[in-house]
């Protein structure tokens, strides 16, 4: 829906130019997030709550000599190698439809570090997804949680509107986030929005979330799985 | 009387309930105030790059916007949790205990939930609302009477097209993804609806009634509205709610409990 909502709203402006992005590659913009969200999104987050609200944790994980993080992960990873080809699928159509108002940017030059940012944000995501999960051994209602990784995405990782529209210090701060690299930093490669210097400052901030991320995770795990108890299971 | 004096019983049981997961409501408040901030925000971003926006200026997507976001708290007071609620009964098997409750029960289902985490993000918006119609000066009191009357039209609306999808439960016994269905359905209102080309403009007037969440009131309220979409709108209004119960009723006839 943002894709429609978001075309349409920039198309009726009348505009050739849309900040740093020709009318063309707005739309194309949102083609490539709306694609970039079937590669790189993650729900885990309901899988593993509802793991550990009724007790099904206890035979998933914790009898298990495994890591619960990569277990998620390449559990997670198989609904993945469905939902590529969907998105690739889509986008393709919408391409096609919308030809004489796309532009598709040229990745060739870029292609090793958009490779690494996709996996970059495939990390963070679903790192974020997990961390927040884990929330649920202390608190049996969490539903909420996730709309701060939506919200986050939409208004301040490049999902809604690029964040280079965002002005002075406050984009200083939104590349601080981590939203920023789970949306925003490949697009903003691929449309090559930013130079090498800042792609390399760009993954060392990301790379440091994701350590954080991690941190969490590990901290969360070892503190929830000592003050979890089930029923059942 | 006696459904009034139901509706206010089963908002203290709801009420009541909320208070035993207190972290939860704060932390629902918190996320309903963000996401109209944060879409406030964005509309400020977006006027930073251009003027206006299908000829409509920044204060005017703004009020837009502003609508669209108590539109969302409303709808999600009673309406929406209900019907999520209803959405997942005939799976479970816990309709039939509703088939024997003596009273109506299509209020049953529209009432069974109330959410007060929605408040908050209302009274706001509400309040932002109030202060950009001052901005404009040309509000008056027969605008507000027929914003707010198109407003609510788009809450009837909206509350009629979830109710005949959610009907369908009794045939497709899992749908628990019209929550997120309908609120991706909401976003379409978060702009004029004059954004779109005229064939998506169409359905988001008379198909899906997004127009009338925002664009409409806005328009009233700005004394711009075209007063046969008011009328339009209270006719769509009481023959989709015709509609809607004749499903509901032929819908009910074909329900065989797994049981009872």
């Amino acid at each position: 829906m943002n894709l429609v909502t978001f075309t349409a709203l920039w198309l009726s402006t009348n505009s050739s130019q849309i900040g740093t992005y020709s009318r063309p590659e707005i739309i194309s913009y949102y083609i490539f997030a709306t694609l970039l969200w079937w590669i790189v999104g993650w729900h885990c987050f309901w899988q593993v709550r509802e793991a550990i609200r009724d007790g099904t944790i206890s035979t998933k994980a914790l009898i298990k000599p495994s890591s619960y993080y990569w277990q998620m992960f390449f559990s997670e990873l198989g609904w993945h190698t469905i939902g590529i080809p969907i998105g690739l699928l889509t986008s393709t159509l919408l391409i096609y439809m919308l030809r004489d108002y796309v532009a598709i940017p040229s990745f060739i030059d870029n292609f090793f570090p958009l490779i690494l940012a996709l996996v970059l944000s495939t990390l963070l995501i679903f790192s974020l997804n997990l961390v927040l999960a884990l929330f649920t051994f202390w608190f049996t209602e969490t539903q909420s949680f996730p709309h701060f990784i939506w919200a986050g995405l939409t208004f301040l990782g490049g999902q809604g509107i690029p964040i280079s529209f965002i002005p002075g210090i406050w984009h200083t701060l939104v590349i601080y986030m981590p939203f920023r690299y789970m949306a925003s930093f490949p697009l903003e490669i691929l449309f090559g929005q930013i130079h090498s210097s800042e792609i390399v400052g760009g993954f060392i901030i990301g790379i440091i979330w994701l350590a954080i991320f991690s941190l969490a995770y590990r901290l969360l795990w070892r503190e929830g799985t000592k003050a979890y108890s089930a029923y059942g299971g | 009387m006696r459904y009034l004096r139901l509706i206010i019983c089963l908002m203290r049981y709801h009420f009541l309930r909320i208070l035993e997961f207190r972290t939860e409501v704060v932390s629902w408040w918190i996320v309903n105030l963000m996401w109209p901030i944060l879409a406030l925000l964005s509309t400020n971003i977006i006027f930073g790059q251009v003027n206006s926006v299908a000829g409509w200026t920044k204060n005017e997507v703004l009020l837009v916007v502003c609508l669209q976001e108590i539109f969302i708290g409303v709808i999600w007071i009673f309406a929406i949790p209900s019907l999520i609620d209803f959405a997942k009964l005939i799976p479970k098997g816990d309709f039939d205990q509703l088939l024997l409750k003596p009273v109506n029960l299509r209020f049953l289902i529209t009432f069974n939930k109330f959410e007060f985490d929605q408040y908050p993000r209302i009274f706001i918006m509400a309040y932002i609302t109030s202060k950009i119609l001052m901005g404009f000066g040309v509000v008056n009191m027969i605008n507000i009477i027929l914003g707010v009357v198109i407003f609510f039209i788009g809450v009837i609306l909206f509350y009629n097209l979830y109710f005949i999808i959610s009907t369908t439960t009794f045939w497709f016994t899992k749908l628990h993804n019209l929550e997120d269905f309908f609120a991706d359905i909401m976003n379409f209102g978060r702009y004029p609806v004059y954004i779109f080309n005229n064939g998506l403009r169409f359905l988001l007037t008379y198909v899906i009634p997004a127009a009338f969440m925002s664009t409409f009131p806005a328009q009233a309220f700005l004394g711009r509205l075209n007063i046969l979409y008011l009328i339009l709108g209270i006719f769509v209004c009481v023959v989709s709610f015709i509609f809607s119960q004749w499903f509901w009723n032929f819908a009910l006839k074909r329900y065989s409990s797994a049981s009872s």
